[in-house]
């Protein structure tokens, strides 16, 4: 059995503060297999974002990787110099974040900022890289990419910005593709093109997705499998069909209740009463007890572990063995 | 940067130091000596600006027909000998044989006429002290008439910044008057010079530097040491940057020394400083004359106009604390207003006024000022030595009697038009006063005499006294020695007893030189370097 | 383009004139040159006669309209102080300013630029901290008092360099340069030290926090991401940034250089511009005074219509169109 693409395991992630430590992210743990789409969904200051970062090594003090194992192919990641993590951000690990429109310097040309990366990744002369940006602006949907390799980010619209942005997450074909609320920022119109052509190049090249959003139709449409965050822990983690059909967690059943069209944002959830903990204020046991309305004494001083339910793994003390289900 | 990269910038900087060591400023030529000052010559145009540093730097190109010695004494220049001829009106002037000029022409009458004649010019800044010449003559070739309008036994007095140019030179250049402000040209003579003097203009650049040599030709050697080869003349602003250049040995010889560098100087090795009086007197002048007064509180009259209050004010000035405070100790205080070297100087009129403070007060009161009152008081601050600080300090001693004195401190181009016009726009103001003829008479007339024609222009008090003008204007007139002396004499017990101004100070000169010079402090703070000798 | 420059120069001249007329109707405030002209013994009727032979009699307006009308034939009159014509005094002094101030400018902004990115990369060093102090007590300390200290280390105390002028100058038609001889060389440290130094703790500042600020925004997160070696992260997707403000200030801070080399020309004996202007000012030299005034306005026209210019050059995004708007 070949190793998954990512492999998470008990992943903590610490927030030094004068006020203490704050704990982003708490024992999370899933994998990724080759051409996979994994979607990662949850409230805002879930650590959902932060999960990504920490994978590529991109956390800034204060934060720091505190427990836990990052494995991309089998190989530990996560304790690499900075420089040999370096060269697998853009080269194995490629990343796509949420606003095109500020995630391209906007003081060189688009081409400069492909060719740099492409350089940077590849042997490629500078006239060979040239040709494999224009080929990549070409596949991305770019139209007269011979032309518009040298225009600069400025006049390119959001959607054409995100799609070179695609361009550059997978310019040296990269194992696994991190990509970080990729349409939220772009027009209504523009975000399923944009869903569609990044699932496309992946399928194409079997590259593991790692897919962060808190747009629940994007996940439905998207994603092979997908895990609910809650808190900088992982409620429940399963196939999409299973968890979006049938969840068992109760903040996923809250969560789902916002599927209903994909207007809807689900940034807040009406349907559960209060509002996610500040990471300095999470409660003792399961983090998600003061809201549910079908806690019990245990959920307030034990914490749940990730159990098999099915064919998802659900951080609830209303499943799995030993399970006491107050009536 | 990495610590081995700041590293190696550290080691840059010393290395770029260490380069530079070596090149430590070589050692002038033991002939040549470099001088600064804080202010250029505004020009070398003799005849253009009546100012001391013009003179200073002109007196080693040009030369006047009598000149100042370091002791002050009336000294013959080009003039071999002078006196009155049986008109008493009409100077004679006898010319040294075998002078020349610069360029080589030989010094005659002719050029002595055309010199004076150009010094009365409108455009000329020496008119005024020629005001007496009626007409120069030429007799023989070394032998000039100057007629008066009326004798004036000290027209020699006035001649001692009077410098003889070239007439055939000037025609050349066309320099036959001074600069014009209307012409759009710059006159020749501003940047050249062709005199007859100890040392030759080699190269000038305005503010920055002039350089000279000496005068191999010249008459004078023999008579003075003339030992300087080379003179580099600069100009050098900033205090601290002039005596930072003489500690680090970049010039020998500065004027304009300030007091609190003075002790430095004086205790530092292989420098001399030399001090001493010079001519010129600080002192506080009051409008006497006005009915009433704008700056002060005292309605519908003038208090400065009772002579009890003036009385006063004069004894509650301590001569000394300014002394000590104000001026670190360099000045000389006084009760007179008028430097030792002056005609009608005595011990008696010098000695300062005795502080009496009870004595003061009881004068108030009997004025009538027991209550005090305010006026604002004017002074310059960038002409005197300190003159911001002797404002200070006497501001506070005249409030001991009640008299607050606002004090007005400003530049002296904004200072000087308040006591030149007519009416004076200044109750109460500090002037500095400096006597180039070395007699009384001059004095009086700029500053106590009734302001009108050609007298008064300085005297902002109102003071006006016609038998005191009289005596003044009947001066220039006598021609007996002894009989004008005792005239001095009376005029100067009147104006006492009068108190229009407040006498404060002498100013002191300090010139700093490295020791292997000597240049002697000169009165009028116009140093002649043809008078140095190296120490061998 | 060229539209746009002209029409700044049209409103350069309009800028320079309302500079001239402010300044004339000031120098009443300066004091009266005829207090400084006329000597000593001058009579009531001499000082009356000269005040009315330069014209100081008549009202403001036709003594401005009179040197108004002289400079636009390039006649600025005669300086009352040295007696020869101001624009020949004026073109004789400006070698020493501008070598001064270009060469100042230079160490300010390649120091300046330095120290600045060092101190944001190292912004926790202590090394950086160190520099940030002491650009606090530079920014706090006079500039003569700078000067007065140099030259007692390396003027009295060391003997390294000279205390004041220019040294020995070599004339290249009409203009004269300190650079080519040893002592020229040597005489400039000091002055350019003195009066690069103020500009160098501002842009070193200036240089600092748009660094920081720019190494915060997304392009630069997103840079890393790609893999972008983490110095040219900093030197060249961060620096080229942050360079657009610094340009401004710096371009503006040229000109004030220019300007104002006043203090230090006079602690130092330069002969430049801002020397006469202080001898002028204490004469009433009012043609000087008031063609200064102008150069210097022209000064400030100049190199603000040269930021323009050069910040077209650095950003593309205000090469659609050139916008007056910074951003």
């Amino acid at each position: 059995m070949t190793a998954p693409v990512l492999s998470v395991r008990g992943l903590r992630l610490d927030f030094v503060t004068r006020r203490g430590v704050l704990t982003a992210l708490d024992n999370v743990s899933f994998d990724i297999a080759k051409g996979e789409v994994l979607g990662l969904v949850g409230e805002s200051g879930a650590g959902k974002s932060v999960t990504g970062a920490a994978i590529i090594g991109l956390i800034e003090p204060p934060g720091r990787i505190a427990g836990g194992e990052v494995r991309l192919s089998g190989e530990r990641i996560d304790n690499l110099a900075p420089d040999a993590l370096r060269r697998i951000r853009g080269r194995r690990i490629g990343v796509i974040f949420q606003d095109p429109l500020t995630s391209l310097n906007p003081l060189f040309r688009i081409g400069d900022q492909l060719v740099e990366t492409i350089q940077i990744h590849t042997p490629l002369t500078q006239a060979q890289a040239r040709q494999r940006a224009v080929d990549l602006l070409t596949e991305v949907g770019i139209p007269a990419a011979e032309k518009r390799v040298d225009a600069y980010p400025h006049e390119f619209s959001g959607g054409m910005r995100q799609r070179v942005v695609i361009a550059l997450a997978l310019c040296a074909e990269p194992e696994l593709v991190i990509a970080d609320e990729p349409t939220t920022a772009l027009d209504v119109s523009v975000q399923a093109q944009i869903i569609t052509l990044l699932k496309r190049l992946c399928r194409d090249r079997g590259t593991a997705v790692l897919l962060i959003t808190h747009d629940m139709g994007v996940i439905a449409e998207t994603a092979d499998r997908v895990a609910v965050m809650y808190a900088g822990r992982i409620a429940e983690i399963g196939p999409v069909h299973d968890v979006v059909q049938s969840p068992l967690h109760p903040y996923a059943k809250g969560l789902m209740g916002s599927i209903p069209t994909l207007e809807t944002d689900a940034d807040r959830l009406v349907q559960i009463p209060g509002s996610m903990p500040r990471l300095s204020a999470i409660p003792r046991g399961c983090a998600f007890n003061p809201r549910c309305s079908k806690a019990f004494d245990r959920c307030r001083t034990e914490r749940p572990e990730p159990t098999r339910s099915g064919r998802s793994q659900v951080a609830c003390f209303l499943y799995g063995p030993g399970r006491e289900a107050p009536q | 940067m990495s610590l081995r990269k700041s590293a190696a910038f550290a080691a840059f900087l010393v290395a770029v130091g260490l380069a530079t060591t070596g090149l430590t400023i070589a050692a002038a030529d033991a002939k040549t000596v470099r001088w600064a000052r804080s202010g250029d010559a505004l020009t070398l145009d003799p005849h253009a600006q009546n100012e001391g540093p013009t003179h200073a730097l002109n007196h080693h190109f040009y030369e006047p027909l009598v000149l100042r010695d370091p002791e002050g004494n009336l000294v013959a220049g080009l003039a071999a000998s002078w006196k009155v001829t049986a008109d008493p009106s009409v100077w004679e002037f006898k010319l040294r044989p075998n002078v020349v000029f610069h360029n080589g022409n030989p010094l005659t009458a002719d050029d002595v006429v055309f010199s004076l004649d150009r010094a009365r010019q409108p455009t000329s800044d020496m008119k005024g002290l020629l005001t007496s010449v009626a007409s120069v003559a030429k007799v023989d070739d070394l032998t000039v008439h100057i007629k008066t309008n009326e004798p004036n036994p000290l027209l020699p007095n006035n001649l001692t910044n009077m410098f003889i140019m070239n007439k055939r030179w000037s025609e050349a250049n066309n320099v036959q008057k001074p600069q014009d402000f209307k012409n759009k040209e710059e006159n020749f003579a501003v940047r050249n010079a062709n005199g007859t003097g100890p040392f030759v203009l080699v190269s000038r650049e305005p503010d920055v530097k002039t350089v000279m040599k000496r005068n191999d030709k010249y008459w004078g050697r023999g008579e003075v040491p003339l030992e300087i080869t080379e003179i580099i003349y600069t100009p050098i602003k900033s205090d601290a940057t002039r005596v930072a250049a003489l500690l680090s040995g970049e010039v020998d010889f500065v004027q304009d020394v300030p007091v609190q560098d003075i002790e430095r100087l004086k205790s530092t090795q292989n420098l001399r400083v030399n001090l001493g009086p010079e001519n010129r007197t600080i002192f506080f002048g009051m409008n006497v004359g006005a009915a009433d007064l704008k700056s002060d509180n005292v309605e519908g009259k003038n208090p400065f106009a009772d002579k009890r209050l003036r009385q006063a004010m004069n004894m509650v000035i301590n001569r000394q604390a300014i002394q000590r405070v104000a001026m670190r100790g360099q000045s000389v205080p006084t009760g007179v207003l008028m430097p030792p070297f002056v005609n009608g100087w005595t011990k008696e009129l010098d000695a300062p006024p005795a502080a009496d403070m009870a004595k003061a007060k009881a004068l108030m009161a009997e004025a009538g000022y027991q209550n005090g009152f305010s006026v604002a008081l004017n002074c310059p601050n960038d002409r005197y030595v300190n003159d911001e600080a002797i404002c200070q300090a006497a501001a506070g001693m005249f409030g001991q009697i009640g008299i607050k004195a606002n004090l007005v401190s400003q530049s002296k181009s904004l200072h000087f038009p308040l006591i030149q016009k007519t009416p004076p726009e200044t109750d109460f103001y500090l002037l500095g006063w400096g006597v180039p003829t070395f007699d009384s008479e001059y004095i009086f007339s700029f500053l106590y005499h009734t302001r009108s024609g050609k007298f008064g222009s300085w005297n902002a008090t109102g003071y006006s006294n016609p038998d005191m003008d009289k005596l003044i204007e009947s001066l220039s007139g006598e021609t007996d020695t002894a009989k004008r002396n005792a005239m001095i004499a009376k005029i100067w017990a009147q104006l006492q007893s009068d108190v229009i101004y407040l006498p404060i100070h002498h100013q002191v000169l300090a010139f700093a030189m490295k020791n292997n010079i000597d240049v002697p402090v000169d009165p009028e703070n116009q140093p002649k370097l043809k008078y140095v000798a190296f120490k061998k | 383009m060229f539209a746009y420059i002209l029409r700044s120069l049209a409103q350069g001249v309009l800028v320079i004139i309302v500079v001239a007329l402010i300044a004339f109707s000031m120098f009443r405030f300066v004091g009266d040159p005829v207090a400084s002209l006329a000597g000593q013994e001058a009579s009531v009727a001499d000082r009356e006669e000269l005040s009315e032979r330069l014209g100081l009699n008549d009202p403001i307006f036709i003594q401005f309209a009179r040197f108004l009308g002289g400079a636009a034939q390039a006649d600025f009159g005669i300086s009352y102080r040295q007696g020869r014509p101001v624009a020949g005094l004026l073109a004789e002094r400006l070698p020493a300013t501008v070598e001064l101030a270009v060469l100042s400018a230079l160490f300010a902004l390649i120091v300046g630029i330095a120290l600045g990115v060092y101190a944001a990369i190292r912004r926790r060093g202590v090394i950086a901290n160190i520099v940030m102090v002491l650009s606090l007590i530079g920014v706090s300390l006079p500039t003569f008092l700078i000067g007065i200290g140099l030259i007692y280390i390396f003027a009295v105390e060391l003997r390294w360099l000279p205390s004041f002028g220019r040294g020995e100058t070599i004339k290249i038609g009409w203009w004269t340069t300190g650079l080519l001889t040893e002592s020229g060389r040597k005489s400039l440290i000091m002055p350019v030290l003195t009066l690069g130094f103020f500009q160098l703790t501002l842009i070193m500042r200036l240089v600092r926090s748009e660094m920081l600020e720019a190494l915060r925004s997304e392009y630069i997160r997103f840079a890393r991401a790609r893999g972008v070696p983490e110095r040219v992260v900093q030197l060249r997707h961060a620096l080229r940034n942050t360079m657009i403000p610094v340009i401004t200030i710096a371009g503006l801070q040229l000109g004030s250089v220019i300007a104002f080399a006043i203090v230090t020309e006079t602690v130092f004996q330069w002969p430049g511009l801002g020397a006469l202007f202080v001898n002028s000012v204490q004469f009433v030299d009012i043609p000087v005074m008031a063609t200064y005034l102008m150069f210097v306005a022209f000064v400030f026209v100049v190199t603000n219509l040269l930021v323009d210019l050069v910040y077209y050059l650095i950003d593309p995004r205000l090469r659609g169109g050139l916008r007056r708007g910074r951003p």
